[in-house]
């Protein structure tokens, strides 16, 4: 029976080029949750314009990411003051005589699981070394 | 039909605004403003029942067993500050509450989002409205 310290200089170098390398690991799996975020509250709204009545709206939806030190954040939804942006809440959230659409809540409860799981997974490849 | 799960978890905040005695049933719609239009305060729910299939959605079974209730609650007032008491109420009755369903584990309702108080004539007069939305899971 012993130890063996095999291997703890390479896994050493990999903790120490961590800074380096998980801010572009995580920055990729924010922006593909943007964009995937994006196209389902686009899809989403192109399925209840069945009279194709809110082109610009659905036109404009967009995503912006953006990043502080090591904290990541990623804001989906229409862009304020563009053609019929301002009936982005009415759509969603309803009317005293019309039903909300919430559709951009529901592409981000679809979203989260899989970007959670592809946030564990880079970081998992971060901390063994696999991801260079 | 061979449950009534849906239906019981649309109840669960109905019931809960039904029981608030600065609500009282006569003050909580289900989807619908009542025609002639009431005098405000009142709230309306619309209520949405999901059968998520991604995340906590499918047990290892491959069953689809979680639901997700979600109330989009328009608290209607005469003015800004009357819309905002009617969001207190809610706030009050639904933030926090664990629903009690038979056969069911459920999380705390929670507040996923709120808007300030807005104009709304869709009813034929000028109220202020303040959204609130309320949600919870529960498995089974």
């Amino acid at each position: 029976m012993g130890l063996s310290t095999r291997g703890m200089d390479e896994w050493l170098a990999d903790l120490e080029s961590l800074p380096e390398r998980a801010p572009q690991a995580f920055r990729g799996v924010m922006s593909r949750a943007g964009v995937q975020i994006k196209l389902d509250w686009k899809a989403g709204w192109k399925a209840i314009s069945t009279a194709g009545h809110i082109p610009h709206l659905i036109r404009f939806i967009g995503y912006d990411l953006s990043e502080k030190g090591f904290s990541f954040s990623v804001e989906v939804g229409p862009k304020a003051g563009t053609l019929q942006s301002g009936l982005a809440a009415y759509i969603e959230y309803g009317t005293l005589t019309s039903a909300p659409h919430p559709v951009g809540q529901h592409a981000l409860d679809v979203e989260l699981p899989k970007m959670q799981a592809a946030a564990a997974k880079v970081a998992e490849d971060l901390l063994d070394g696999t991801s260079h | 039909m061979s449950d009534t799960l849906d239906e019981t978890h649309a109840q669960v905040a109905l019931a809960a605004l039904a029981a608030n005695v600065n609500l009282t049933s006569s003050r909580v719609f289900d989807g619908k403003v009542p025609d002639p239009t009431p005098d405000p305060p009142y709230v309306l729910v619309y209520t949405h029942i999901a059968w998520p299939r991604d995340g906590i959605g499918t047990a290892l079974t491959a069953q689809q067993v979680t639901i997700t209730t979600t109330y989009t609650c328009h608290c209607v007032g005469l003015n800004a500050k009357a819309a905002r008491a009617v969001a207190m109420e809610v706030r009050a009755s639904l933030l926090n509450l664990k629903p009690n369903i038979t056969g069911r584990s459920c999380t705390p309702i929670k507040q996923d989002d709120s808007q300030p108080p807005d104009r709304d004539e869709s009813t034929g007069r000028l109220v202020m409205d303040a959204v609130s939305v309320f949600s919870f899971t529960s498995t089974g």
